[in-house]
């Protein structure tokens, strides 16, 4: 499973990195532009992500505004349904309004209050068919940038 | 292409008129060049520019690097419509001396 | 967690009229892919969003709809009148489970409804099923998608020679479509060492066009040899979304910069094409070409974009009303102002009266302009209505809105909403006819409703209009007659009588259907729309159909009026309806022998004398003022001692105590203070055709 994740505060970018890392390779960057741009270029190389870890406040682009770019640069390359890239918001808010948001106009996939608890997230990714047996016996820690 | 000059009041005023292409370019130079190294005031008035291509196109070029050189008095006076749309539509920005 | 909960529901009562709405536009076109998105989306937040503020039976009953539309949307699935029937019942057992009145029986049928839709079979799941193949070589090959080019083009030094003019290979390329043309000038020498005949510009073009990229090679086909030409595809397709690229990655795209030299300057945080210049590491030409091109770019997805969703605030109602309210007082209190600087004839107070006045007047439209909606909302449930009416009632009714956009004041079309429902069932119930019965009467089985909204002046007139078997006079004679409410020998024309339906207790359905008689009433309607200060007209033809016009008031808070006075009593005339005024003499009278009729440009036109009418004491002044108004197709003269002007009044409603007095409307109070009854023309009109 290769993951994206895009978060702004140093530690919690951190944590997410160490817990997805052991799923596989898992790149970091830290505002929404980048993410975009680091989405659309492993889709053009053919090594498309398939996960993609949003933070919503975050400065220049937020995690809305990047949510929606890739949803629409998969829907002009003709991605859709079930091809789509699986996209977990990762959020301190919770309330209704930015939740709806970013599940009816993004697209999200899934939705995670911060703090993240390992257990919370992993059954997540179960639940998205993104862990099969093999990925989770394996765990390999990768170090890879 | 001929060309017009005229002086008054110590001011040097020339006029190109007609085409303005690749067969007329050497010639137009040739007339133009001494005007451009003399050091008076000179007007050059293109509002009866009828034709040009992209020979012409590298004249009025010159002219404007010429205009724009601080050291030189030189104005370029309003372009004729034609001249205008073959400026717009190859990408050459410029500002002129409106005619009075 | 509780206040969270509340706004939650507003977000999901929100997202399940849309979701409506994606359904029913869904069943006219099942092919929409983008449409399927929508809906599985609607679910799929219902799902995730309702388990995370403890909703959790609504996220375990959507799971199932939704894995439903998760294979819709794969092609496993087809989109069927079946399943939109059973989304929409889902849509309305959520909204049941939100109102906490959800019978549990009824969502496990819904559920079971789901689960046995058609599973997917290995031949029903063609090309479809395939997974979304993404290559970028696919699209670039279409043919028809826009795609933006960047062309470079340097012409040799002897490209002159070859007889090839640059500027009409700068033409073809513009035809191609829109482009952007900017010339580099940097390789013309000093005028001294200047050859004229050789060629010495070149050109960057950015091109969005069409007709792909062989057209545009195609325009450099006798120039090849003598230019260096670079042609790079920059962008793809209309709703190309992804960021802009910045000034910085466009000029070490073309070459002109290294990413390090950006880097470098970006750090200094100014202008970066400045910084550039400044750093000469570039031409003060190369970055505007570079500009240029960014600003290209952006304008050409400007164009292909749809206006994305506007940023916007929640405002709650209240809030609104409060503002309206506060700025009517502005407005009277603007008034006074502005009368006292005239009669105190200061003219510093004179100035800046006028700017209050302006920027009043500003404000006013501001507020109103806020409170506006746009009709669709009302539209949209109409929809739903007919659907479920017309299958109910095994009908074929097609629904076509036009003018959807037009803007109302929110209040009137919260208020608009019971009236044009009503309406909406007298026309699917009554109005048109069985598919057997139109095929009879020789026409489509399908019939059609055609609603119809539209600005006229300070109105917004909507139009129901049904091409069903119309209403037919005679019958309506008959039960008046039967009702008691005409007598058997009246002679009433056609269109009287279609007035009739407008009259208390009349329903002319031959059996009351559990649809429209309810005993509710087109009078009640009526009454609804008079309330709005609106109007309603019926027009029907027999076999072919029945149109009722609705007139309503923009807006319901400020009306322009005229301000007429009688004796020391103020009164206001709604603007809309006058036509002109007259003088009325003493001669005129007495020439009329006590009728009180008035001749206009050879047409007599009934007035009605105001003094007389609210027993103004005094006596008239010698001329007298008529202002003739214009109601429906009558002229009538309002006979006033004098009139003042016009002026924009603020409405305020009166007490129950007044609420009999039919020909008063509303009061307003006035800059200086007073207060002045607004007339209510079309009820004074009525109690004259009633005197008469």
């Amino acid at each position: 499973m290769k993951t994206l994740i895009a978060e702004d505060d140093f530690t919690s970018r951190t944590i997410a990195r160490r817990q997805l890392e052991r799923f596989g390779p898992c790149d970091a960057v830290e505002d929404g532009l980048a993410a975009v741009t680091a989405f659309e270029r492993a889709l053009q190389a053919g090594r498309p992500y398939d996960l993609v870890c949003l933070d919503i406040m975050m400065p220049d682009m937020d995690g809305q505004e990047a949510l929606r770019r890739i949803r629409a640069t998969e829907a002009q390359m003709g991605i859709r349904g079930t091809g789509e890239v699986k996209v977990i918001m990762l959020s301190a808010l919770d309330d209704p309004r930015s939740v709806v948001e970013a599940f009816y106009r993004g697209g999200a996939t899934a939705y995670l209050v911060k703090p993240l608890a390992p257990e919370r997230l992993e059954s997540e990714l179960r639940q998205l068919g993104l862990l099969n047996d093999a990925q989770e016996a394996r765990r390999a820690p990768t170090t890879k940038e | 292409m001929p060309l017009e000059i005229q002086t008054i009041d110590g001011c040097q005023t020339v006029c190109l008129t007609g085409a303005l292409t690749v067969w007329e370019a050497a010639d137009t130079w040739c007339a133009l060049l001494p005007l451009l190294n003399s050091a008076g005031p000179l007007t050059v008035d293109l509002g009866a520019v009828e034709q040009c291509d992209g020979a012409g196109l590298q004249i009025v070029c010159q002219l404007l690097k010429a205009a724009d050189a601080p050291e030189r008095s030189i104005a370029l006076s309003a372009p004729s419509d034609p001249l205008r749309a073959i400026l717009e539509r190859a990408g050459i920005t410029a500002s002129f001396t409106e005619k009075v | 967690m509780d206040h969270q909960q509340a706004a939650y529901k507003v977000e999901a009562y929100e997202l399940l009229s849309e979701l409506e709405t994606s359904l029913l536009e869904l069943e006219q076109t099942p092919d929409n892919k983008d449409l399927v998105d929508r809906v599985f989306r609607a679910m799929h937040t219902i799902k995730g969003s309702g388990a995370m503020f403890g909703f959790d039976e609504i996220a375990a009953f959507t799971h199932d709809v939704e894995t439903v539309f998760d294979r819709v949307r794969d092609g496993h699935i087809p989109v069927t009148t079946h399943l939109v029937n059973l989304a929409l019942s889902a849509r309305d057992q959520i909204k049941a489970m939100l109102d906490g009145t959800a019978d549990a029986d009824r969502g496990t049928g819904i559920i079971e409804g789901f689960r046995a839709l058609p599973a997917p079979a290995a031949d029903t799941a063609p090309a479809a099923a395939a997974p979304a193949t993404a290559d970028p070589e696919d699209r670039a090959a279409a043919a028809g998608d826009e795609q933006i080019f960047r062309i470079c083009f340097a012409p040799h030094a002897d490209l002159f020679a070859s007889g090839t003019n640059p500027l009409a290979l700068l033409d073809e390329l513009a035809e191609l479509g829109s482009c952007r043309v900017v010339a580099h000038t940097d390789r013309l020498p000093e005028p001294a060492a200047f050859d004229p005949e050789q060629c010495y510009l070149r050109w960057d073009v950015l091109l969005s066009t069409d007709q792909g990229l062989d057209a545009v090679k195609d325009v450099f086909i006798f120039a090849e040899d003598g230019c260096d030409l670079s042609i790079d595809l920059l962008a793809q397709g209309p709703a190309a979304d992804d960021a802009l690229p910045r000034l910085g990655e466009i000029l070490v795209a073309r070459g002109d910069v290294t990413p390090a030299m950006v880097e470098k300057v970006v750090q200094e945080q100014k202008r970066l094409g400045q910084l550039l210049v400044d750093a000469q590491a570039v031409r003060p030409e190369q970055v505007c070409a570079a500009l240029a091109e960014q600003q290209f770019l952006e304008q050409t997805r400007r164009k292909c974009d749809p206006p994305a969703a506007a940023a916007s605030v929640r405002v709650a109602a209240e809030k609104l009303d409060a503002l309206v309210n506060l700025v009517g007082e502005l407005v009277t209190v603007q008034a006074r102002l502005s009368q006292k600087a005239v009669t105190d004839r200061d003219p510093e107070l004179l100035a800046i009266t006028e700017v209050v006045e302006r920027l009043t007047a500003e404000l006013r439209d501001h507020v109103l302009s806020v409170r506006m909606l746009p009709i669709e909302t009302a539209f949209t449930k109409l929809r739903r209505l007919v659907r479920d009416l017309s299958g109910e009632l095994g009908k074929s009714i097609e629904l076509h809105t036009e003018g959807g956009e037009t803007e109302l004041d929110k209040t009137v079309i919260e208020q608009l909403n019971d009236p044009l429902v009503h309406i909406l069932r007298n026309s699917i119930d009554h109005g048109i006819e069985t598919p057997e019965q139109r095929r009879a009467a020789g026409k489509p089985p399908q019939g059609t409703i055609r609603i119809q909204a539209e600005h006229s002046g300070a109105n917004v007139l909507i139009r129901i209009a049904d091409d069903g078997a119309g209403i037919d006079p005679e019958r309506i004679r008959a039960k008046a007659v039967a009702k008691g409410l005409l007598a058997s020998d009246a002679e009433k024309s056609d269109k009287e009588l279609l007035q009739m339906v407008f009259l208390p207790g009349f329903s002319t359905a031959g059996t009351v259907t559990s649809v429209s008689g309810r005993g509710v009433g087109m009078d009640v309607v009526k009454r609804s729309l008079e309330a709005l200060r609106g109007g309603i007209e019926i027009n029907s033809e027999k076999d072919r159909g029945t149109t009722i016009t609705l007139k309503l008031p923009l807006t319901l808070a400020i009306i322009d009026g005229l301000l007429v006075q009688i004796g020391a009593e103020k009164f206001v005339l709604p603007l809309a309806s006058v036509e002109a005024c007259v003088e009325l003499t003493r001669q005129d009278v007495a020439d009329a022998h006590g009728r009180n009729i008035l001749n206009i440009r050879d047409r007599l036109v009934p007035y009605i004398p105001l003094r007389e009418r609210f027993a103004v004491a005094g006596a008239p002044p010698a001329i007298e003022q008529v202002v003739i108004n214009q109601v429906d197709d009558h002229q009538v003269g309002i006979v006033v001692d004098r009139v003042i002007g016009e002026h924009q009044i603020v409405i305020k409603t009166m007490n129950t105590l007044y609420k009999d007095v039919q020909e008063i409307s509303g009061a307003t109070i006035l800059g200086d203070g007073t207060v002045a009854l607004i007339l209510d023309v079309q009820q004074l009109i009525h109690g004259l055709d009633q005197a008469a």
